[in-house]
């Protein structure tokens, strides 16, 4: 029997990983993890930082 | 902006998952004034699809806005983010005061009450109308950190209440209002009827301090489990609450 090759599109995305879903507001802000820092950071994780307000922006060169 | 807020306690942190080297680089044509973590892997967690995508987090951690940085609807809530965060820590920002006031100000910053008084007394001579409204400013500050901590108290969050008032009778050690948040913490904690209360807040802050720590479903099953121990008590609320935190929490 032959596949319909129609399905195969929809085998390769369920084959895919899927992207997380967004985070929501009013959820606990998961911790940060990242590898080293550049401009002196007021903490460099949210634990040392808590008490204070943070604004935290995902970022790339390109 | 951020020159304007980070006085006030922002922290502000930039999270990319490549590498500090490639940072630098694209550092020396265009410098980046801010903190830049580096080979950062929690974008996953967060959800990032697309960036940019920035997050502001409350002082107790909790996410309360996400979005383009750009759209600056953030900036709007700032300034009651940032009231709430200091008001819930031992430090008080007195904003802008005449020089007179210097000592006095940074004093307060730094959660040290006592010392911040003085300061503001010994500049009586020369700016008696600052160093009053100044005064005037720190005992307002008093009470509405009294009333936060009765609000608390209301909620049936015992525990968080008089560990609040702990901290700030810490701050105002020496004062005055030292005596004001400690004899509302004796009244609470020696009372019966909240012993109850006060065992079992303690195991609703625990269970929020591990959903933080990333063990989410530990705390919710703490949660669902307080929530019928504390069903029909002050506390309910606050604990259906942090249930729906810590279940929404990954």
């Amino acid at each position: 029997m032959k596949t319909p090759l129609l399905l195969f599109p929809l085998l390769l995305s369920a084959l895919a990983p899927t992207a997380p879903a967004q985070l929501e507001a009013g959820t606990w802000a998961p911790e940060i993890e990242a590898r080293d820092w550049l401009n002196k950071p007021p903490g460099t994780s949210l634990a040392d930082l808590r008490g204070r307000v943070v604004f935290l922006e995902f970022w790339a060169t390109w | 902006m951020f020159e304007e807020f980070e006085p006030q306690g922002l922290a502000l942190l930039a999270l990319t998952d490549e590498s500090s080297g490639v940072i630098e680089r694209f550092m020396e044509h265009s410098p980046m004034p801010y903190p830049i973590g580096c080979g950062d892997k929690s974008g996953r967690a967060y959800g990032v699809s697309g960036i940019p995508h920035a997050f502001l987090i409350d002082y107790k951690g909790e996410v309360v806005w996400h979005g383009h940085p750009a759209g600056h609807e953030w900036v709007a809530m700032l300034p009651k983010l940032l009231a709430e965060a200091v008001d819930a820590g031992p430090t008080w920002e007195p904003g802008d005061r005449p020089e007179s006031l210097a000592k006095a100000a940074d004093a307060a910053r730094a959660g040290k009450m006592k010392d911040a008084i003085k300061a503001a007394e010994r500049a009586k001579a020369s700016d008696p109308s600052a160093v009053e409204t100044f005064l005037s400013d720190l005992e307002a500050c008093v009470v509405r950190r009294v009333d936060r901590a009765k609000m608390l108290a209301e909620g049936g969050c015992y525990y968080e209440a008089t560990e609040y008032l702990k901290l700030q009778a810490t701050a105002f050690k020496g004062t005055p209002h030292q005596g004001t948040f400690d004899d509302l913490r004796v009244e609470w904690v020696g009372s019966k009827e909240n012993k109850k209360l006060l065992a079992l807040d303690k195991k609703r802050m625990k269970a929020n301090d591990d959903a933080r720590k990333g063990k989410a479903d530990k705390a919710k099953k703490a949660l669902a489990k307080l929530a019928k121990e504390v069903a029909g008590t002050p506390l309910e609320q606050a604990v259906l609450d942090d249930l729906d935190r810590a279940a929404k929490t990954r």
